[in-house]
């Protein structure tokens, strides 16, 4: 059929979009009506997602290193290899297994099983992975926080809408048309960052917390709130944000008291306060604990227990669907633990072969100790917050695989590259941020000598000793929702009746979660911490927050292998420096003006940039985009959180020149 | 014998006279592409037709002005110059019970295409094509076509006309090419009677009069865009509210802007034109770094202006909307049509 309902391969979101196809040929995208997420609106990206994988930049043939370039080569000569230097490693230094939030599930399941079966490694990772909640997620008693309870429908069901750090215009248009919606009916908007967005035009109360100071913000919107609402003496939430005044507020953050008072008292009077984020928030410096506390807003603003006030926007397409499907070091596919024996039990049966017990290792961890890595649709460098530590340890690995469809920075470390199929050639599924498993149908092939990664998958796994055989990914996801309980309802034919279906949370999450203030120990109640905002000086009078949302065009291969999509972003309107957002007192102040070329300089590092002159920004903070890694990074050094050892984006303090 | 201007057929015989059409050309018509979406499609079996459709989700340039094209294939053979190949599509395609303000938007199409230097590609596909318009009895939730002078019934611009009577379909013919589609079957088709014509005409005054409510209004809108009296407030409400999607531009039968890329492929290559929206912030970056609308607001106002006044009506004959209501489905904010004509002729968001 010449119009093939599909999921959009870009955000979390999920809208559904059909590609019109002439023989194999894609003529273009149109958005479906009758779709509930998009209900027939897509952004830029869902409009040209047809290019995407008509894009000349696709990779053709699969390619073996010879010295210091990347030949091309057979399949059987590629996975004869990658098979070769698998089976030797496994039992040598190690190996390693990513997976992917743009791989559809099925794909993700095949490669956990493969790793966990036929390698025998824990060690299965993807490394988005780390912008959901900071390391912190794979303990039960925080998971009620990592899998996303809000859905986007409860932006229609909101009586408050908290934009957390986060603007879904840049990233998740599909949400944010729900919140001008909201905004048009009246609803109360509440934009919260230190780098203004487009819909902050739209909102009644901005809040601007000076970078670093995030988590003393929610602590003083939960102490006015909570003050309105007369808690039971001895609340240990009431205790722990006790002393976060309005004036103790205005301190650590910046942020006015009256500001503070009137968002507060916002919540106190809402019933379904509702709190968007992204990763921009999760990998913030006290990402961990802000998510906490933004958590306890449903309790504050007094609203009813089945009501989630979080609401995470992932920026990728299948990120859910990749932890899902046991794309994780700890988890089975449908976060049943590795540790749990007679949980290995039911897939070893089911797979036929003995897994692993030993835990595994986080991608970020995994990186520099092993001695394989396989890497499919996954771009540790470009997704991992220290990007320089990232390519030495890629460049430590002895034998590198990489499976995508376009060279990506990780690709171009390879010894092998295998060149995969896109979402537009594929058949399978994605499951979006609010966990609604949806098809991916397959409307084309795959360029040249590409083929389907289940189909690389299983003819690895032959090679490795462990053959997995099936007819197509429907049989694949028949073998999930037989050992994963919460796809147990989720078959092709359900879908292909419906307009996907959304797993339920009852019973994923555990009882015993741990929530903001609960976490009372012999020293006393908890406490929330000082700031981490830098200390600026004269010598590094700015401070640079790295922003996640910032300039994705730049590096991300689908962005600007879609030449609407580039055009839409404007990466044709700028250079290869990356842009520095700063205020227009300070441009005056240094006499720089749009377009200007400075240097700016951290203790750790030095980069060039160029000057976007913003009202978006307030003076004395000044932003780079994050994506553009090798830029950002050597003024944004690696940093770790205290309390679980992730890497997280601080900011920092820095000197801004004229070059 | 002077051959009849209007023809009758009923409804059981229509799969017949499409089965017909299907052996003539590629036939793309309503078709139900999932869940209760509508789209025009490509129909192989006459039973595909979905002739009780409201709307369908894309504009019929779709298929005339397509969103990725292919232009043309260069080869360089040897060290002596280069070879071009252009890419006409000369495939011969029957536009079946298309809505009247898409046939309206393929008339605009036409105009715009066919300005000098003429677009080979467009009117290469549009000689090959035929226009089978359906008349609406019933106004679809966000239609405004009277408005635009566009719907629910032509007086030409079509080959035939269809009109729903009950059971029967009255057949009007507007051009030889739509009456070389009823030759083949001619026997399915009987003229049609004073009577049947006098009846098309009571539908069509009782349908206008029930689309009365679904006006935008135009007219007031129309003046103030065209001599600059919208506050500058409302442009930039109307930016707030822009997440350039594109997608009105894309759903637009109106719309025909687009850019053009080369893809080489070692010597070869090909080159491609693709959709480009007004909204787009690189859409009029010059090669210089100048980007005479780098502000939104810039973008949403020239967008209205050429919609909506009459330097360019005056140029296309016509403003360049025709109430089909795509807009209200597609915009991610609320800048569609209706909304903006209403905003700008009460004066605020
Ligand atoms: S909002 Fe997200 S899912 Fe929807 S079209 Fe845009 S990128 Fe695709
Ligand atoms: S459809 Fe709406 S949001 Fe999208 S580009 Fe057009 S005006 Fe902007």
């Amino acid at each position: 059929m010449p119009h093939v309902l599909t999921t959009c391969p870009y955000c979390g979101c999920g809208c559904g979009l059909y590609l019109q196809v002439e023989g194999h040929k894609l003529l273009g995208t149109t958005a479906s009506t009758g779709h509930p997420v998009g209900q027939g609106r897509l952004c830029a990206k869902g409009w040209h997602a047809h290019e995407l994988a008509a894009s000349p930049g696709r990779l053709r043939r699969p390619l073996i290193r010879r010295g210091s370039s990347l030949e091309e080569a057979s399949w059987d000569q590629a996975l004869s290899l990658v098979a070769e230097r698998f089976l030797a490693a496994k039992n040598q230094a190690g190996v390693g297994v990513l997976g992917s939030a743009r791989a559809t599930n099925e794909e993700n399941y095949l490669l956990a099983k493969l790793a966990r079966s036929a390698i025998g490694t824990n060690n299965v990772d993807f490394s988005a992975r780390l912008d959901a909640l900071p390391g912190l997620f794979d303990l039960p008693k925080y998971r009620h926080l990592s899998l996303c309870g809000a859905g986007l429908d409860d932006i229609d069901a909101a009586d408050l809408v908290f934009l957390w750090q986060s603007d879904p215009v840049e990233e998740h248009p599909a949400a944010a048309a729900r919140v001008l919606d909201a905004a048009e009916r009246g609803i109360p908007v509440i934009a919260v960052a230190a780098r203004a967005g487009q819909l902050a035009e739209v909102a009644e109360i901005r809040l601007a917390p000076g970078p670093g100071s995030e988590l003393q913000l929610a602590a003083g919107l939960l102490h006015v709130a909570l003050a309105k609402a007369e808690p039971p003496e001895g609340d240990s939430l009431a205790a722990m944000v006790a002393n976060c005044t309005p004036d103790q507020t205005e301190v650590a953050t910046g942020v006015p008291a009256s500001d503070v008072i009137r968002a507060g008292e916002a919540l106190a009077a809402a019933g379904k306060p509702l709190v968007i984020y992204t990763r921009v928030a999760s990998l913030g410096p006290q990402g961990a604990d802000t998510l906490m506390a933004l958590s306890a807003f449903g309790k504050a603003a007094g609203a009813e227990d089945s009501w989630c006030p979080l609401l995470w926007l992932s920026s990728y397409c299948n990120f859910q669907g990749a932890r899902d499907m046991g794309v994780v070091p700890y988890f089975l596919a449908g976060y049943q633990p590795v540790s749990e024996e007679a949980t290995r039990a039911k897939f070893a049966e089911a797979w036929g072969a003995p897994l692993p017990s030993e835990a595994g290792q986080p991608s970020w961890e995994m990186l520099g100790r092993v001695g394989a890595l396989f890497v499919m649709g996954d771009d540790p460098v470009s997704s991992l917050p220290d990007v320089g530590a990232t390519r030495e340890a890629l460049s430590d690995i002895d034998f590198l695989v990489v499976q995508d469809i376009f060279l990506t920075p990780t690709a171009e470390a390879a010894d092998v590259v295998l060149p995969g199929a896109s979402f537009a050639e594929k058949d399978g599924t994605f499951t979006s941020t609010d966990r609604r498993v949806q098809r991916v149908r397959r409307a084309s092939d795959p360029p040249g000598e590409a083929r389907q990664d289940w189909e690389i998958l299983c003819d690895l796994s032959r090679r490795l000793g462990r053959p997995m055989e099936y007819d197509s990914p429907s049989k694949v996801m028949d073998e999930i929702a037989k050992l994963a309980p919460i796809y147990s309802e989720i078959s092709y034919q359900r879908l292909d009746e419906e307009w996907g279906v959304r797993w339920s949370l009852d019973g994923a999450v555990a009882a015993d979660r741990a929530d903001f203030g609960s976490r009372d120990d012999e020293e006393g109640p908890a406490s929330v911490s000082r700031p981490a905002a830098p200390a600026v000086d004269d010598e590094y009078p700015f401070v640079l927050v790295g922003d996640q949302s910032l300039g994705a065009w730049a590096a991300d291969k689908f962005v600007v292998n879609a030449v609407g999509i580039r055009r839409q972003q404007g990466a044709d309107r700028r250079g290869q420096l990356p842009e520095l957002w700063m205020s227009r007192a300070d441009c005056q102040e240094r006499g720089l003006r749009e377009g200007s070329r400075v240097r700016v300089r951290s203790r750790t590092g030095e980069v060039e940039a160029t000057v976007h002159v913003s009202d978006a920004v307030r003076a004395g903070v000044i932003a780079l985009p994050a994506v553009m890694r090798e830029a950002a990074a050597v003024v944004l050094p690696a940093a770790t959180d205290p309390e679980t050892g992730v890497p997280v984006l601080r900011p920092v303090a820095v000197s801004v020149e004229e070059a | 014998m002077s051959q009849p201007a209007a023809y009758v057929i009923t409804r059981s015989r229509l799969a017949e006279w499409v089965g017909q059409l299907l052996k003539q050309a590629q036939v793309i018509a309503p078709r139900t592409v999932h869940g209760g979406d509508t789209a025009y499609d490509v129909v192989e079996d006459p039973s595909q037709v979905a002739w009780d459709y409201s709307s369908s989700i894309n504009p019929l340039k779709r298929f005339l002005f397509p969103q990725t094209e292919e232009l043309l294939r260069w080869r360089r053979p040897g060290s002596n110059g280069l070879q071009l190949e252009p890419t006409y599509d000369e495939t011969d395609r029957i536009f079946l019970a298309v809505r009247p303000c898409d046939v309206s938007g393929v008339l605009f199409l036409d105009r715009v295409f066919s300005r000098e230097p003429e677009d080979i590609y467009y009117m290469t596909r549009r000689q090959h094509s035929a226009l089978v318009s359906l008349t609406c009895g019933e106004p679809g939730e966000d239609c405004f076509c009277v408005c635009a002078d566009a719907g629910p019934f032509l007086e030409s611009g079509y080959d035939l006309q269809l009109t729903k009577l009950s059971d029967d379909y009255l057949v009007e013919v507007g051009t030889e090419k739509g009456r070389s589609l009823i030759a083949p079957a001619e026997h399915l088709f009987a003229g049609a009677p004073d009577e049947l014509i006098r009846a098309r005409r009571d539908i069509e005054k009782d349908v206008d009069d029930r689309f009365e409510e679904h006006k935008a209004y135009f007219a007031a809108a129309l003046r103030k865009v065209t001599f600059d009296r919208v506050p500058d407030e409302l442009w930039d409400g109307m930016a707030d509210r822009c997440l350039e999607c594109g997608g009105c531009s894309f759903v637009c039968p109106t719309c025909t802007c687009f850019l053009v890329a080369d893809w080489p492929e070692g010597e070869n290559g090909h080159r491609e034109r693709l959709w480009d929206s007004c909204l787009y912030s690189c859409y009029t970056l010059e090669a210089s770094g100048h980007n005479p609308r780098a502000q939104r607001r810039d973008r949403v106002k020239a967008r209205f202006f050429h919609k909506l006044s009459y330097q360019f009506a005056k140029e296309l004959e016509a403003h360049g909307c025709v109430g089909c209501g795509r807009c209200i489905t597609a915009c991610l904010g609320s800048n569609d049509m209706p909304t903006v004509t209403a905003r700008i002729r009460r004066g605020a968001i």
